[in-house]
């Protein structure tokens, strides 16, 4: 505390001391204003700078400014958002000024990788996304923030679980083998164990660096792009302290349609007539009492039945029949149970942030509080999450500063257990409690149907996370106190990312999943410690026309990884969780584990910055990697780039010309790399084997994976061609890209023969083509001068992603499904044609198939494929590639209108021609399962393009065909109306600003797609993993996306 | 920051020092483990693991038991393995079915991997101080994995024919694989055996590793399996048959391995490690151990039992899979009277688990479990419950329906009665007793109990109960999922009833069936008078003994008379003139006429009666070429559907592997695809 105190003496008598030295050179008169902004709003804090001195002061609340200047001089007032304004002195004593707003921030400071540049001196292909943009969504993650804000940046949820976030693919998917996850940069410091942590309202500006000329200054990290992330500092204004709050209702945006009783029933009867088993058209109650209770021991399930039945006498069975003799049945009447409703809730969500910033000429600093609690819209799944900040700059010295960044960050998931999928799972004619209240175990007596309704209070799957992210740095300027060295610094960067992760799970005895045998404990850690250091030598200068920019980087990092596990079953009291583990019952556990892994990365940066007349750019970069998880004569590897830009707007020949604003054009060329292979491959490895000899273990080690010694870095090299313009006084401006990424040296899991006693081994064959286009728009459509504004911002990418070649015999790797010339996930396989029909012409195409030769057995009711090739045989040589999980274009629209502190905005998402690959579209239509609510077809209904249900065909004969459907779909993601209290209110009560919204989120999907969000199911679950096995739409059926009425203020002091 | 920083700047320091980026494996072994004694152990190890994936999943029905004279389809196989049953068009390499034919494909030559770097590496042992520490450890160690990849081997080429053989350790990209033709494989496979039948010792001290015995049980096998050719070329040599008594009679003349007296006892789960086990894939309850492959075997060859009244489902009756329904043909070349193997090996009773409580007396001895009526008294059950009164199914109130009854824990309460169309009941008798029965056969009587007509399907009838209402009852027969369950495998050391991890070994080759490839191999030289003794050896054992309790079906309809405990082993015996004439129970096809056929096909239904389920079958009909003909006289299924061809002798080669290989440095074509890929498929 003491020395606490004595730093502030110094920082006043610091201060002080620079306040005398003003006054004593400063000569002549006081000179007082006002500063307005747009509205007419005075402006507090306006830097107010004499030119070419650094002496100025800044405004206050009121705008009001006062500064000792001579005749001679010029002031200089700037504020961030609007445009710089010179006045001369000359006579006045009273210089008010109203400023105008910078339209599109030209002159804005962009973070680039290892410093800033002027927006304006760009010369890659770099998207932004302000604060403000991630205020306008209540988002949980920096992801979400992303989506449709940055074109060329697709944002895909596959899990809208509480507590996850969805992926980002900037520019399509590059690597076919590695993860095609952008690297995030913290404040400079890489992250590479994910961004969910970090608090969206912390942030200050997103930058993503598209091309390869602005990301290969990362080199070996960047080939998937590079994600910019700043936070917010403290400010040497004024203290101002801000609470953000919202709360948010949510629903789910949809559900599954499910056949009811009365049509699960008869698809259950049909099941059994298709083949014979059962007589009659009409539902009859022999029959009936056959299919749901012999064969169902539930008597629920048959009273639902009987529940369709008119009765003459119940109790004997007796069933009413019409004049002709049919039972008189009507399956509306059937009970129907509906065990969606049970699972499903109107999650609350709440998110609050406390945040301080403030400073004094020489110290700024940020101290920021975040909370957020979010319920699930399925039952027992929620993310509770505690963000805390310090942002410290500190500039003690003229030629010295240094800061940091710190947040420490909580974040609790209930991840929930297997509810929804379950409750879909249940068939709509059993019920959960018998009419004495009892829990029924099996609805409907099926030893495979477990009813799920407890198990949001009998399994807990609980997640925790720690982190902290630290990143501190120390800079010398040398030029403040060297004049010779003007414009060279030295800058050390350290980062520190620790994050541990615990899952602790348990299934009591009682759970669905444990169905009445023991409970399960499992408990599972990881740690991970990541550091970076960085040293950095700066040197810029202007010489006459040139402007010179040199950055050199020597850099070195390490991440380490270390985890354990542990399952065990049968503690003895279920209260206790998975934290007595040893007290198992069963005295040993099911399966414990502990791993470890460690790499490590060293580079060396050079980079030039070249301008000449401001007119002409050039940046050239040389990144120089290397890294422990290549074999030595691998490890090392350059990665170049270059970019020119033109900023046509600035030759003279363009002055003339009113209407363009600004005109740049850029070119830039660059090689990134990734690295794709894992820890520990290049010798090889063995894995562990399990046998008994009698009762005694007999572990053994077998070998697992051929060396890799030959393997290096996967590798892009892109080409991008840009245009940024501004018309009209910026009211329309915006970027064009288009570009050509080539990744190649694919590391590959290169099949082999399973005769050589390997399924793979690990190469560096293979390349992919990235090509596209984006579009970033932003216009002022009106602009009145009452106050009416109305903007729009629009952003458009479309990119093919192809295969160019595989193990270099141009052959597609059907296996891996893999196929030269579309995209990395593709999906093969038959294509739908349409139903076998009870036809004379259709009999006598079926015999031609039915033969003992040709294999088939179809019969009219089953699913029809194309046959491709034509042969009358229905083999896999008929498979084709339908399409793949990627979108034909993506895109973005936000309009915003405000007048007189009222705004109204919307943003609608777009995501077209996206293929998904779901086993979920395939009905079963067996008669065992529920089912959606689809047709199917029956001799009397034949236009449906489903089959005909048959108890024997557990799974549509040929039902891959219809596994795979392209959608595409427009989602309203919000749509906020907000009011923003005029300063003349405020300033009675002492508040700064108030700002105050409602919004609807999701509150429109637009879609012909049959299961839930399209946005979800994009066959995503393992990146870019085409195998239908490992498609789970379980995962993305847990996770439901929802739709949300949120209100939220904040509130300036 | 500074205790940080400081260290951070010295490892900068170091940043010139190529040590900074060099990876330290400290979780990861590396090959230059086997350069050790200990890794090479390690090795051998893992040679045996492969020897699981045969019942990890339905492969262990579906490659060896099913779509044979045997076993067809029960109501739940066409999930899974249906096309293995009827070798319809779904048994496409192309798709490969769920019973994955590339997964046992990858797994033998995984397991051929381990062996051959086993192989390689064995003799470059130096300075061992453990069980390799002189030669005849090395030997010991290198018999194993030579045997192991022998039986590897001898598993593809049964199920695939001509196969890649490869005898080195792999070297990675290796992309030309040809076929080599039977003979080849026939001839490395023996020559490993060979080794192995010399260098093994009579008994491990570990259980489960190989022994002599192993070695020469396969040898004879291999040697009876190449001899046994008859159109096709297996390199078969006029020694093989004398080559395979020699090694049989040496397995059964060591000493080292005994017939147990009571066929039952060879199943008993609590005694796995018997004397009559020649090799056996090694299982045990500790969970940790029970990863990766597992034996499910438990679950196939059971029945349906948990839907009826009065049966939950427990762990001592086993988790169903129902996908395994014995053909006629298995049920009826039994002589019942006198052979108790059926009757041992099937499990006909049930007796009502309704209850949650764990109550130890459900847990039954083997010959409960396997073999007995038991508790119940033969003829006192036969009393009718009156409609009305209250029964619990399923702790569910049930009005009585005249089918079910109220049931204790314990009391018999499901029933198959394993009858012929001799010994029937009526459907009224069926009616009246208390439990549920599933008859083979029964007749259908008039209101007088006169025979109408004898079914072994469900029929439905109409009783006129006391208080005058009519009801219609169904009279239930065995069908598909509802047939006595198989004893061999049923598994209560299991975690939980669910539970899909097996614990029980799994019997690859047992003494009984050495006795009878001697026998046939004797047979087949015309030595018939030996053939006879060694047949005879297992039929004795197969007989009922002195003093054994026999079940109540067996006086119910076997012809036994109650309270019998005689011996039978007499009457199981047979004579070198048995295969003079055609003998009615052993049900020859009409195409065996000779003396030599009939004594092939007498060895047929003697492996059958002594091994049934115990998944040698499909490779037996495949070793003497009856594959085809023999599934179009006994399986209902295969008949029914009609899709079976000659050709499906052999299993397709994996399509995978047929992508993945070159030949001249590039891709098969289509046509080489064809050409290289089993005719038919």
């Amino acid at each position: 505390m003491k020395k606490k105190l004595y730093l502030k003496h110094l920082l006043n008598a610091f201060l002080l001391f620079l306040f005398i030295e003003g006054v004593c050179f400063a000569q002549q008169k006081s000179i007082t204003g006002t500063v307005v902004g747009t509205n007419n709003e005075p402006l507090p804090g306006v830097t107010v700078i004499i030119k070419g001195t650094s002496q100025g002061t800044i405004t206050n609340p009121d705008g009001k400014f006062s500064v000792e200047a001579g005749e001679e001089d010029v002031l200089v007032f700037s504020f961030v958002g609007y445009l710089t304004e010179e006045v001369d002195v000359g006579t006045k004593t009273v210089i008010d000024l109203a400023m105008v707003e910078d339209l599109i921030g030209i002159e804005e400071v962009v973070v680039v990788g290892y410093g800033t540049v002027r927006k304006s001196d760009i010369t890659g292909a770099l998207s932004s996304v302000s604060s403000e943009q991630i205020r306008e969504l209540p988002v949980q993650n920096m992801n979400q923030a992303i989506q449709g804000r940055a074109a060329g940046v697709d944002v895909f949820s596959n899990n809208f679980r509480p507590g996850e976030a969805p992926k980002i693919r900037i520019r399509g998917n590059r690597s076919i083998t590695a993860d095609n996850d952008p690297i995030y940069i913290l404040d400079g410091i890489p992250v590479v164990d994910g961004i969910n942590e970090i608090n969206p309202l912390d942030i200050e500006s997103i930058e993503i660096l598209k091309d390869a000329s602005a990301a290969a200054i990362y080199g070996s990290v960047a080939a998937n792009g590079v994600i910019l992330i700043t936070t917010r500092r403290g400010s040497k204004d004024a203290v101002s302290v801000n609470y953000d709050v919202s709360y948010s209702f949510d629903k789910e945006i949809r559900r599954l349609d499910m056949m009811d009783g009365g049509e699960w029933a008869e698809m259950r009867r049909e099941s059994n007539r298709s083949i014979g088993l059962y007589s009659t058209e009409y539902p009859n109650v022999t029959e009936d009492r056959n299919l749901f209770l012999i064969s169902m021991p539930d008597v629920n399930v048959w009273e639902s039945i009987k529940m369709g039945y008119e009765w003459e006498d119940e109790e004997n069975e007796i069933v009413a029949v019409d004049e002709e003799g049919i039972p008189i049945y009507n399956p509306d009447n059937v009970r129907t149970y509906d065990w969606q409703d049970q699972v499903l809730q109107t999650g609350l969500n709440q998110n609050h942030q406390l945040s301080l910033t403030g400073g004094t000429e020489n110290l700024g600093v940020l101290l920021s509080v975040g909370y957020l609690n979010q319920e699930g819209v399925i039952k027992g799944q929620a993310y509770e999450r505690i963000n805390t900040r310090l942002n410290v700059d500190y500039e003690p010295l003229k030629w010295f500063k240094a800061g940091m960044s710190n947040s420490f960050n909580f974040a609790l998931q209930d991840y929930g257990a297997d509810l929804y999928n379950k409750a879909i799972g249940q068939l709509p004619v059993a019920i959960p409690y018998d009419s004495l209240g009892n829990f029924i175990r099996n609805p409907g007596g099926d030893d495979l149907i477990k009813n799920p309704l407890r198990d949001n209070e009998e399994i807990t799957d609980e997640r925790r996370i720690m982190r902290y992210f630290g990143s501190y740095y120390a800079e010398i300027n040398f030029g403040s106190f060297l004049s010779p060295l003007e414009g060279l610094r030295f800058r050390t960067n350290v980062g520190q990312d620790f994050k541990h992760w615990r899952r602790g799970e348990f299934k009591t005895a009682q759970s669905s999943d444990q169905d009445g045998s023991v409970n399960y404990a499992h408990y599972d850690q990881e740690q991970i410690y990541t550091w970076t250091l960085e040293n950095l030598l700066y040197y810029d200068k202007n010489i006459g026309i040139h402007n010179i920019g040199v950055t050199l980087l020597q850099s070195a990092g390490a991440r380490r990884f270390e985890s354990s596990e542990i399952e065990v079953n049968n503690v003895p009291y279920e209260s206790q969780l998975w934290y007595q583990m040893q007290t198992t019952i069963d005295a040993t556990p099911t399966n414990f584990e502990t791993d470890y892994k460690r790499r490590q990365i060293m580079s060396y940066m050079g980079r030039i910055n070249y301008g000449l007349l401001d007119k002409y750019l050039l940046t050239a970069t040389l990144r120089y990697d290397g890294t422990s998880i290549f074999y030595e004569d691998n490890r090392w590897d350059y990665f170049p780039s270059f970019a020119l830009a033109w900023k046509i707007n600035n030759e003279s020949f363009m002055q003339s010309i009113t209407p363009i604003s600004q005109l740049k054009l850029r070119f830039g060329y660059g090689v990134t790399g990734h690295q794709g292979a894992r820890v520990y491959e290049t010798d090889g490895s063995l894995e562990e084997s399990i046998y008994v000899f009698g009762n005694i273990p007999a572990k053994g080690y077998a070998p697992e994976k051929l060396a890799t010694r030959e393997v290096g870095w996967e590798k892009t090299a892109q080409k991008n061609l840009g245009l940024d313009f501004g018309l009209f006084q910026n009211r329309v401006s915006g970027t064009i890209d288009i570009y050509d990424a080539n990744t190649y040296d694919l590391l590959l899991d290169r099949n082999l023969p399973a005769v050589t006693g390997y399924n793979s081994v690990r190469a560096n064959v293979g390349k992919v083509r990235n090509r596209g286009i984006e579009v970033t728009l932003y216009t002022v459509n009106v602009n009145t001068s009452s106050g009416f504004k109305w903007e729009t911002d629009i952003t458009f990418a479309k990119n093919k992603e192809e295969i160019v070649d595989l193990y270099g015999d141009d052959q597609d790797d059907i296996g891996n499904g893999w196929f030269i010339g579309h995209p990395i996930a593709s999906y093969h396989d038959y294509e739908y044609d349409r139903i076998w029909q009870n036809t004379p012409e259709d009999s006598a195409l079926m015999a031609l198939y039915n033969t003992p030769e040709h294999g088939g057995s179809f019969v009219a009711g089953e699913i029809k494929v194309v046959d491709q090739n034509g042969d009358t045989i229905i083999n896999t040589l008929d498979r084709v590639v339908l399409g793949s999980n990627v979108p034909d274009w993506t895109g973005g629209i936000t309009n915003r209108i405000s007048f007189k502190g009222f705004e109204l905005s919307a943003f609608v998402y777009f995501r077209w021609g996206q293929g998904i690959y779901n086993r979920r579209l395939v009905p079963q239509l067996a008669g065992r399962y529920p089912e959606r609510d689809i047709g199917y077809w029956t001799p009397t209904n034949t236009t449906s393009k489903y089959p005909q249900p048959n108890r024997f065909q557990f799974f549509p004969d040929l039902g891959e065909s219809l596994y795979y459907t392209e959608t595409s779909f427009a989602k309203v993601r919000n749509i906020t109306l907000s009011y923003t209290f005029p300063q003349s209110i405020l300033s009675k009560v002492r508040v700064n600003s108030l700002n105050v919204y409602v919004m609807a989120v999701n509150p429109f999907l637009f879609t012909d797609y049959e299961l839930l969000d399209p946005e979800a199911q994009g066959g995503y679950r393992r990146d870019t993993d085409p195998n239908p096995n490992s498609l789970d739409p379980r995962s993305t059926l847990n996770a439901m996306s929802s739709k949300s009425i949120v209100f939220g203020a904040r509130i300036g002091l | 920051m500074k205790k940080y920083l400081i260290p951070l700047l010295s490892i900068l320091v170091l940043a010139s020092c190529k040590d900074f980026l060099d990876e330290e494996q400290v979780s990861v072994l590396k090959y230059d483990y086997y350069e050790t004694e200990t890794g090479i152990e390690d090795l051998i190890r893992s040679c045996y693991y492969p020897l699981r994936y045969k019942t990890s999943y339905e492969q262990a029905y579906a490659f060896w038991n099913i779509g044979t004279d045997e076993y067809m389809k029960s109501d739940e196989t066409d999930f899974y393995a249906g096309m293995y049953n009827d070798y319809s068009s779904q048994l496409d390499p192309e798709d490969d079915p769920q019973i994955s034919i590339s997964g046992f494909w990858n797994n033998d030559y995984n397991a051929i991997d381990r062996c051959n770097v086993a192989i390689d590496k064995i003799p470059r042992v130096t300075g061992g101080t453990g069980f390799m520490k002189d030669q005849e450890g090395k030997d010991i160690r290198m018999g194993e994995a030579r045997f192991l990849r022998a039986y590897y081997y001898f598993q593809l080429v049964q199920q695939f024919g001509a196969i890649p053989l490869t005898l080195d350790p792999s070297a990675g990209l290796e992309l030309e694989w040809p076929r080599i033709p039977v003979p080849e494989v026939y001839d490395a496979i023996i020559a490993d055996l060979t080794y192995a039948a010399h260098k093994l010792p009579e008994t491990q001290s570990d259980i489960g590793r190989v022994t002599a015995n192993a070695a020469r049980h396969y040898l004879a096998k291999v040697y009876l399996t190449r001899g046994s050719a008859v159109t096709e070329e297996r390199g078969q040599q006029p020694t093989d048959m004398d080559s395979a008594a020699y090694y049989a009679d040496l397995c059964i003349n060591s000493g080292a391995n005994a017939l147990l007296p009571n066929y039952a006892d060879v199943f008993d789960i609590d005694n796995q490690e018997n004397a009559e086990i020649v090799f056996a894939t090694q299982f045990n309850t500790e969970q940790t151990l029970l990863d990766g492959h597992q034996n499910r075997t438990h679950l196939f060859w059971l029945n349906q039992y948990d839907k009826d009244p009065g049966m939950f489902r427990r762990i001592e009756y086993g988790r169903p899979y129902r996908r395994m329904y014995a053909t006629d043909y298995a049920l009826d070349i039994h002589d019942r009277l006198n052979d108790s193997r059926l009757r041992k090996s099937l499990l006909t009773v049930f007796f009502s688990t309704d209850t949650i409580s764990t109550n130890p007396a459900l847990r039954w001895t083997k010959y409960e479990l396997g073999w007995a009526f038991h508790n119940v008294a033969p003829d006192t059950s036969w009393a009718v419950r009156a409609p009305g009164d209250t029964v619990y199914v399923r702790k569910l109130k049930f009005k009585l329906a005249p089918s079910m009854d109220f049931f204790s824990l314990g009391d018999t309460a499901l029933v198959f009665l394993m009858n012929d169309k001799n010994t029937t009941l009526t459907d009224k008798e069926i009616i009246r007793r208390g439990y549920t029965i599933y008859a083979r056969y029964y007749w259908l009587t008039d209101d007088s109990e006169n025979p109408i007509e004898l079914l072994n399907q469900d029929t439905t009838i109409t009783v006129i109960s006391a208080n005058g209402s009519q009801n219609t009852i169904t009279i239930n027969a065995w069908k598909k999922g509802k047939i006595p369950s198989l004893y061999k495998y049923i598994d209560y050391n299991r975690s939980d009833k669910n539970d899909e991890k097996g614990t029980r070994d799994v019997f690859n080759a047992r003494l009984a069936e050495t006795y009878l490839i001697s026998a046939e191999a004797y047979g087949r030289t015309g030595d018939y008078a030996t053939a006879v003794q060694r047949i005879n050896t297992v039929r004795r054992r197969a007989a009922y003994h002195a003093g054994e309790e026999k079940p109540i079906q067996w006086w119910k309809f076997d012809g036994g008379t109650p309270g019998n405990t005689d011996g039978t082993e007499a009457a199981m015996e047979i004579n070198a003139s048995y295969w003079d004439t055609d003998v009615e129970i052993e049900n020859y096809p009409s195409y065996v006429t000779s003396k030599e056929d009939r004594f092939i096909h007498f060895m047929l239904n003697e492996r059958c009666r002594e091994l049934l389920g115990e998944m040698l079958r499909w490779e037996d009909l495949v070793r003497v070429e009856q594959l085809y003909d023999r599934c179009y006289l006994f399986n209902d299924d295969i008949i029914m559907m009609g899709t079976m061809r000659q050709t499906h002798k052999l299993r397709p080669i994996p399509q995978t592997h047929l992508d993945l290989i070159q030949t001249e440095g590039r891709a098969l074509t289509d046509q080489e695809k064809i050409e290289y890929q089993n005719p038919g498929y």
